[in-house]
Parts: C-alpha cells; sequence; structure tokens
C-alpha cells in the first residue's frame, strides 16, 4: 500500500529522517516507536503530504504521492497532536465543514456515526471550547474517521485520554483494523503498541532501527492485554 | 459543482459563520470606520470645492485601513490548533483556500463599506447621484485587487514572528500604483462624472487579474514553504 523510497527529510542543517526504506502492506497496524525528537511526527507529516521531503519518494496504491496529491490526502485520515478544530463551532459544525470540504455523501448520516462512535453525540450542539482535552481528542478522532479513508496516521492517540475513553478507542482501533484499514500510530507507549499492532518500527537517530512483528491480534486482544 | 469551486464555498462559508460567531473582525472595522469619518468630519473645516478634492483620499485612507483590520487575521487565526493544516489536508487543490477567504475577506469589506461610505457621506454632506454606478464599481474594483494582494501577502506573512509589522509593510508598497488608481478614479467620478478614467481603470484591471491568477499558481508552494 504505502512504499518509502530512500526518504529524507532535513531541518536546516539537521537531518531528522534518512534514507527510510520500508513497506506498509493494506491491513496492517503498525507503530512508530521513539524518544522524543527521533523523527515519528515528521514522517507522520510526510505521509500526510503537510511537508514535502528533502530527498525520497512515498508511492502509495502504486503512485507518487507529489504526481496524486488530491486523491490521496482523500484516502488519507491524520490525527495530530494539534486537533485543526474551530474553538467557536460546535462538534457538529466542525464535523459539518469537514465533512464538506471532504465532499462526504450522505453527511448527516455519516457525522451521527462518528459522533456515536466517540460518544459524543449529546454534546454535539456546544462548542469545541467548553470541551475537556479528552473529548477534543475524541472529537479529532472524528474528525479524521468521517470521510472513511483507508489509510490512519494517528499521532499520539491516547494522550489525554481517561480509562473509559482509552477503552472506546481501543474498540474503535479494533473495528478498523477489522475492516482492514491501514493504520501507522505514533506512540511512546509500549503497551499500546504491543497491544495493536502488527509491526512496530523503532525509529532512532532519524532512521527504522528495528522492524518487529508482533504476534499479539489485536482484534481480539483487551485493553489489557488479556 | 467542480470541487474546487465548492471547497472555495465552503471555506468562505465557514468563515462568515466564524465570524458571525465571534463577531470580532467586522465590528472592528466598522469601529475604527466610524472613528474616521468622524475625525475626518471634525478635522476639516472646508468649503465644498475643497472637499472634492479631498474626499477620494479620505474614503480610501478609511477603507485600507479598515481592511487591513480584517486581513491581518485572515490566516493568523488559522495558527490556533492548526487548523490551517487540516485545511491543507483536503483533498483539493489548496488555491481554494486562497480564494475561499478572499471571498469571505471580499464580503467582510463590502458589507463594511455599505455602512461606511453612505456614513461619510452624509458627514461630508456629499451626494454621487448621477454616476453612483460608476462610483460603485470603481470602488469594488480598488477593493477587489486590494483584498487580493492583502489575502495573498497575509497568508505569506501569518507564521512570521512579526506578522503584524511585515503585512502593512509588504501590502501598502506593492499596492500603492492600484491605491493610486482608485483614488484618482473616485476623484475622476466625484469631480468630472468619470470622464478620462480609460488608463487607470486599466491599471487596476491588469492589478486585479494579477493578483486573481498569480496565487492559484503559486499558492501551495507559498504554504508548503
Amino acid at each position: 500500500m504505502i512504499h518509502f523510497k530512500n526518504l529524507c527529510k532535513k531541518y536546516g542543517s539537521k537531518m531528522v529522517l534518512y534514507d527510510i526504506n520500508l513497506h506498509v502492506n493494506r491491513g496492517e497496524f503498525i507503530s512508530l516507536m521513539g524518544s522524543n525528537g527521533t523523527g515519528k511526527t515528521t514522517l507522520l507529516n510526510l505521509i500526510s503530504m503537510l511537508i514535502a521531503p528533502t530527498r525520497g519518494d512515498i508511492i502509495f496504491n502504486g503512485k507518487n504521492i507529489k504526481e496524486d496529491n488530491i486523491n490521496i490526502r482523500k484516502k488519507t485520515g491524520y490525527l495530530s497532536h494539534n486537533s485543526f478544530l474551530y474553538d467557536h463551532l460546535t462538534a457538529w459544525e466542525n464535523l459539518k465543514f469537514f465533512g464538506e470540504l471532504y465532499f462526504v455523501k450522505n453527511l448527516k448520516e455519516e457525522i451521527k456515526r462518528v459522533l456515536n462512535l466517540v460518544n459524543l453525540y449529546l454534546v454535539r450542539d456546544e462548542p469545541v471550547y467548553s470541551y475537556s482535552r479528552g473529548m477534543v481528542q475524541r472529537l479529532s478522532f472524528a474528525r479524521v474517521m468521517l470521510h472513511r479513508p483507508e489509510l490512519y496516521l494517528l499521532d499520539e492517540p491516547f494522550s489525554g485520554l481517561d480509562k473509559d475513553s482509552i477503552n472506546r478507542l481501543y474498540s474503535i482501533l479494533r473495528l478498523l483494523i477489522k475492516e482492514n484499514n491501514t493504520v501507522i500510530m505514533a506512540t511512546h507507549n509500549k503497551k499500546h503498541a504491543h497491544l495493536l499492532s502488527s509491526k512496530i518500527w523503532n525509529l532512532n537517530n532519524g532512521n527504522i532501527v528495528n522492524d518487529e512483528t508482533t504476534n499479539i491480534n489485536p482484534v481480539t486482544t483487551g485493553v489489557d492485554g488479556e | 459543482m467542480n470541487n474546487f469551486y465548492r471547497a472555495v464555498i465552503t471555506i468562505c462559508k465557514k468563515e462568515l459563520f466564524l465570524e458571525m460567531k465571534r463577531k470580532e473582525t467586522i465590528s472592528t472595522m466598522i469601529i475604527f470606520s466610524i472613528l474616521t469619518i468622524v475625525i475626518f468630519s471634525f478635522s476639516f473645516n472646508v468649503e465644498q470645492v475643497e472637499k472634492k478634492i479631498l474626499f477620494s483620499g479620505m474614503l480610501w485612507i478609511m477603507i485600507i485601513f479598515s481592511s487591513l483590520l480584517g486581513l491581518g487575521t485572515s490566516f493568523k487565526k488559522e495558527q490556533n490548533n492548526n487548523t490551517l493544516a487540516g485545511l491543507l489536508m483536503a483533498p483539493v487543490d489548496r488555491s481554494a483556500i486562497f480564494y475561499g477567504k478572499l471571498l469571505a475577506n471580499m464580503i467582510f469589506v463590502t458589507f463594511v463599506e455599505l455602512i461606511s461610505i453612505p456614513l461619510f457621506l452624509i458627514f461630508f454632506n456629499f451626494t454621487i447621484t448621477e454616476n453612483l454606478l460608476l462610483f460603485t464599481v470603481f470602488i469594488f474594483l480598488g477593493t477587489l485587487g486590494f483584498i487580493s494582494i492583502g489575502t495573498f501577502l497575509s497568508a505569506l506573512t501569518s507564521y512570521s514572528r512579526s506578522s503584524d509589522l511585515i503585512l502593512p509593510v509588504t501590502l501598502f508598497p506593492l499596492s500603492t500604483p492600484l491605491l493610486i488608481g482608485s483614488v484618482k478614479l473616485t476623484e475622476l467620478v466625484i469631480n468630472s462624472g468619470g470622464e478620462g478614467y480609460s488608463p487607470w481603470i486599466q491599471l487596476i484591471i491588469v492589478f486585479d487579474i494579477v493578483f486573481l491568477i498569480i496565487p492559484l499558481l503559486i499558492f501551495e508552494y507559498i504554504l508548503e514553504a
């Protein structure tokens, strides 16, 4: 599904990612691990086309993302550190705006679906500035799922969530895996990575130092690993 | 409708909707315009003939400075929660963001003009009945050019540390020919019914076209940078 060819990213004189050559198959759940500043977010930003690589290519479904970027953006959903949400709009208005921007069909039904999935339907008419950190994170996830992307890019999706929200997010992620979606998740949390992922990529000094395959079936494994 | 136009309208609608909720930009622009009118009307105790000379310059000072208040926040407000990145990820040509913002800015400024220009005429005891259509067209074309350049530069400067300073410093020199043309055209409408406007209108139209087309070609690269 995605192929990284000699991918490099440099900020000024600092090489953040160096010569990444990897392949992601459809339906894989990949966790990107590594300490701060190792390039996890940079790699997600590159795949989401928010930044351009210094060198190298990203091939998505056989097409270079530089050449077919509009179609590829349609198939990608990115949960970033930032929510990308407008504080003064309600949850419903935010999702309506993003749904229209992604030309989502049956928009009302889709908004209801994702709001129910993240358990925010009852507070849909409240402005985002009145939400807690965890609610904002869940709403961001609803925004990501709204246009039913094939590829999910998740940057620390569990940050700021309480136990109930983590459980809910787990069940949503399992649903995504069941539906054969591809997920690349950046995380610091080894437990989350091992419970959910089919592969773990460890980043260090701008390169993948370890590509391990887990034996976990994320669809059947519980939050506590049982 | 083509996806590009749908995205432009969606972004414009979002801008208007946010403004209806926040009521920050338009109210500031209107207050500034009224303040300018009051100050000008009390400062210049002049005869009707002199008023005709001063009118167009004062009118455009009011328009450009009140517009600047709106332009300054146009892209800057997308920094909160990095909503600009959300827009950039949309599956549409990224210049749609520029045109959506441009359309919204035009609506804001036109709304402010619809309130402030009649007030300006009342305070200065002026009537423009004969050439009202020509006057309206000239104001529209001048405003369109200024807002196009301003929206473009607002995107260009919004992520720099001193964007509040850089925007006017770059906008005024770049738009000077357009503003001179707009002032001249307004003056010609008032004093001679619009005779001899041809070179000035050509200048303004060229400016409008250039700054409406340039973003289509380079806006994506600007945002990437």
